[in-house]
């Protein structure tokens, strides 16, 4: 296979949304008239991240795009919940007309 | 072209390594305190050759740390395992693990295992709803001997009971205090 190589471009992104997540925890049951016991269990939560990313563009024969991006970025507002730190890698792949 | 090979390998390794899901990296262990599960049985300074020494565990599926739990619908473990290690004095400072076959040991309840220490395996009896281990180690020479029940642990005393439990259940681990032990979490005796 032949690659022309017309254009790279390094990109550069700042990225903040907000994600919800499903988390699975060890929770101790109690409360009942039985005795406890621990379970596991999924539940939803919500948090704001605020990252970077950086990554490589090319171009092969002028049209084909191909983009690779990796990133990394902090949760910022349920930390007790959410990981510290996330990451987020893309692989785009697109066609110039 | 190199360089392309180069982003497209270490893109790929970062993809696989974020393919993690929740599942895969689940911490599923639960650890709880509940004292006095493993016994030696009537313990003494003095033993003679040919008796044995028994260690043996019963309780029951729902204990007592503080409240009641149920161990067996935490864990769906029919057994619970520990270990523990018998030496015998070798010289002034050094004790040499002793081993027997497993078919000198006397396997009243459960099970047992005996390699570079005792694996002990409590197994649930569904009729009493006891998870149950009582076996008896041989003592076949004069000397002095000690046992402990720290080999898979820091703790010197205390021995950590451990669910086997079946795929995707939680793994409990208990911390059991024993009586009898010294400062250094020995049981010393002697064998005439």
């Amino acid at each position: 296979m032949h690659y022309l190589k017309v254009n790279r471009v390094i990109i550069l992104q700042k990225s903040s949304a907000p994600r919800m997540e499903v988390i699975k925890e060890i929770v101790r049951v109690s409360g009942m008239a039985q005795p406890d016991y621990y379970a596991t269990q999924k539940s939803k939560y919500t948090d704001f991240g605020l990252g970077g990313s950086l990554g490589y563009k090319m171009y092969f024969k002028d049209r084909i795009a191909l983009e690779f991006i990796v990133g990394f970025g902090s949760n910022l507002t349920n930390r007790d919940k959410s990981p510290d730190v996330i990451s987020r890698v893309g692989l785009n792949l697109g066609y110039r007309f | 072209m190199k360089k392309l090979h180069y982003i497209v390998l270490i893109t790929i390794a970062i993809l696989v390594s974020n393919c993690d899901t929740n599942d895969d990296g689940f911490y599923n262990n639960v650890f709880i305190d509940v004292p006095d599960l493993v016994t030696i049985e009537s313990p003494t300074a003095t033993y003679s050759v040919g008796q044995k020494l028994y260690v043996s565990s019963q309780f029951p599926k729902i204990l007592n740390d503080g409240a009641l739990i149920d161990i067996f619908q935490t864990t769906g473990a029919n057994e619970f395992v520990f270990s523990y290690v018998i030496e015998k004095q070798i010289n002034a400072t050094d004790w040499e693990v002793v081993t027997v076959n497993d078919s000198q040991l006397d396997i009243v309840k459960g099970d047992a295992q005996n390699g570079s220490y005792v694996y002990a395996i409590c197994q649930y009896n569904t009729v009493s709803s006891l998870y149950e281990y009582r076996v008896g180690f041989p003592l076949l020479s004069t000397g002095t001997y000690r046992l402990s029940f720290g080999y898979n642990s820091d703790s010197v005393n205390s021995v950590e009971l451990r669910s086997l439990s079946p795929a995707a259940r939680l793994i409990l681990n208990i911390n059991s205090t024993i009586t009898g032990l010294d400062s250094n979490g020995f049981y010393n005796f002697t064998v005439n």
